[in-house]
């Protein structure tokens, strides 16, 4: 079943079309990757899933309700491209208070989300005298610790270092694993590699779509970026 | 509604704030500083007064001489009356030394001359000088002694009493003023911030309901506007030495409802700015017009219709109506400028409040 849907989503900003007519699917329990260019319509695909902006043509779905309802709101999860926290709070006040706000008051959902982006030495700490890496990572444990079923992240990695991306990874798949469905916008590559699905958007529209493997074979490319520019290219001509 | 959520909204405004050590100062010393020292300045304003008196020719110095102690007879307490040469006169005046001068000629009433930089100064020693004229008419008539000292009348106060001065009569309006305008600041600059860090946004994706966060925001900062409040409504009675006529419980709870309504306007008006500079301009537009139009410091009476009608839909109208009630007129609530006051002020915190919820809307950052 497809936990997250979109059909035909127009989005227009005044004269800026952001989002063509863009269709698709994330299967419950996968990792969906969306790359794309800047300005490809990356940040507005997930800002409609969650409710935070309006489509003006076309239906979105999560879990098969409207995004913005309060089941959808309840059941997902966000993480903004910037941080977006209390920065007068400590690591682990920011992230109770957010849990709390899904009505998760146990101290266990934000200790455990903090240890999850390994940030428990650090819990005590305002979160203004932390790095903007540390900072990405308690917006990740945030957006996680009402353990969600749709986890919508926005360059979740941004500012990590490649060690730490790579047990994020790890434990993104655990929770995939798990039956969250985890739709994740990224620049990365190797981020790329690590997704079940690819979906491929240029100028709002879904250019390409498959696992790492279909979008290298489609592209005739050895390696994902190669296939990515390829694609991109040809979208161009096209266009 | 849910209480939970709005007590948890409020909970993290209130313990977000308890790390801005110097905000959380400056909330409390900045108004009790202001009105220390508006108090004090106006008291030391109404100090000591010189009235000169001269003759226009020398046959009448004599006459200035006796017409001084005259007046210094029947004249204020704090006004120094002389007798002094015309020409010295004029130079103590022009010295800044003396604020009038009363001139005596042969024939006819004296001219009055007035150092004449302070209007409400001015105003005042031209009155006592057509009382002095008058007096100096009668006396010349050899109907009235000069020397002999005008009837004291018998006063009787229907509110208050003779012991009011100035600062009795503006502190209310002090006390209605700095407790609008702190907060409202406070409050427009916490929710920018809010909007401004994306925290707003990530909170609407939440199930918690906007007009929870809202309220929470209303009652998280209206925790911090009442401490101010009782800060600078003990400041202004305590240190000012105010007089107070009626219960002090109705003007806490009166200037209470004022802040509940200023908190929400703050929050309404941050929606409308972009940043810091526009949320601060914000203040002389919806803060400012209330104190001059709201009888705040300049009295409505004679003012132009429109001016009048404009004051009655400016909160602060009614919350210096209903304080000015309680403390110099001695009203309790079941007066109706005072219940009345109250239930208007509590009327636009929930406007505020609802039209804030409003456009609170999730979109494009």
């Amino acid at each position: 079943m497809d936990a997250v849907r979109l059909r035909e989503v127009v989005k227009n900003f005044g004269a800026v079309r952001a989002l063509d007519g863009l269709s698709l699917g994330i299967l419950e329990g996968t990792i969906y990757g969306i790359l794309g260019p800047n300005g490809a319509g990356k940040t507005t695909t997930i800002r409609l899933i969650a409710g935070l902006l309006d489509a003006d043509e076309g239906e979105v779905r999560l879990l098969e309700r409207a995004p913005g309802s309060t089941e959808s709101l309840a059941n997902m999860g966000y993480m903004p491209q910037a941080a977006a926290l209390y920065d007068e709070l400590t690591v682990r006040e920011n992230v109770a208070f957010f849990a709390a706000c899904y009505g998760r008051n146990e101290a266990s959902a934000a200790d455990e989300a903090v240890e999850f982006v390994g940030l428990q030495e650090r819990a005590g700490s305002q979160v203004r005298t932390l790095s903007g890496g540390m900072k990405q990572r308690v917006s990740l444990a945030c957006a996680i610790a009402h353990e969600p079923r749709i986890l919508l992240l926005d360059e979740p990695t941004v500012g990590v270092d490649p060690s730490l991306r790579a047990q994020l990874w790890e434990r993104f798949r655990k929770m995939a694993a798990g039956g969250t469905t985890i739709l994740v916008s990224s620049h990365i590559m190797d981020e790329a590699e690590r997704c079940d699905t690819l979906g491929l958007i240029l100028r709002g529209r879904l250019l390409a779509e498959g696992s790492a493997g279909e979008i290298r074979e489609r592209a005739g490319t050895e390696d994902l970026e190669g296939a990515f520019l390829t694609l991109a290219g040809r979208g161009n001509e096209a266009a | 509604m849910k209480p939970r959520n709005v007590i948890l909204v409020a909970k993290r405004v209130v313990w977000q704030l308890r790390w801005d050590r110097r905000t959380l100062a400056l909330i409390f010393v900045v108004p009790t500083v202001m009105v220390l020292l508006l108090g004090l300045v106006l008291r030391a304003g109404e100090g000591k007064l010189t009235l000169l008196v001269a003759a226009e020719d020398v046959l009448m110095e004599a006459a200035a001489t006796t017409a001084a102690g005259a007046l210094q007879g029947v004249g204020p307490a704090d006004m120094a009356i002389e007798a002094v040469e015309l020409s010295e006169g004029y130079a103590r005046l022009r010295d800044g030394e003396a604020e009038g001068m009363l001139v005596l000629s042969v024939e006819g009433d004296p001219r009055l001359v007035l150092e004449g930089t302070r209007p409400p100064v001015t105003d005042g020693l031209t009155r006592f000088a057509q009382q002095a004229a008058l007096m100096l008419r009668s006396a010349r008539q050899g109907q009235l002694p000069a020397d002999r000292p005008a009837p004291e009348l018998e006063r009787e106060f229907v509110r208050a009493g003779p012991e009011l001065d100035i600062v009795d009569g503006l502190a209310p309006a002090f006390i209605s003023f700095f407790g609008y305008l702190f907060v409202f600041l406070l409050t427009s600059v916490a929710f920018l911030r809010e909007r401004q860090q994306g925290t707003l946004e990530r909170l609407m994706i939440t199930p918690i309901r906007r007009l929870e966060i809202l309220a929470g925001y209303m009652v998280g900062l209206g925790f911090f506007a009442l401490l101010q409040m009782f800060v600078i409504v003990t400041v202004t009675i305590l240190a000012l030495q105010i007089h107070m006529f009626g219960n002090l419980l109705w003007v806490f709870l009166t200037v209470a409802l004022l802040t509940l309504g200023a908190v929400n306007l703050g929050i309404l008006a941050s929606t409308y700015a972009r940043n810091e500079f526009q949320v601060v301009q914000f203040m002389p537009m919806l803060v400012v017009p209330q104190a001059l139009l709201s009888g705040t410091f300049f009295p409505l009476v004679g003012m132009p219709n429109w001016i009048i009608w404009l004051s009655k839909i400016m909160p602060m109208t009614y919350a210096v109506e209903a304080v000015r009630a309680v403390m110099v007129g001695g009203s309790g609530i079941h007066e109706t400028v005072v219940w009345r006051g109250m239930l208007v002020l509590l009327g636009f915190a929930l406007l505020f409040l609802v039209a804030g919820a409003r456009t609170l809307r999730r979109g494009p950052t």
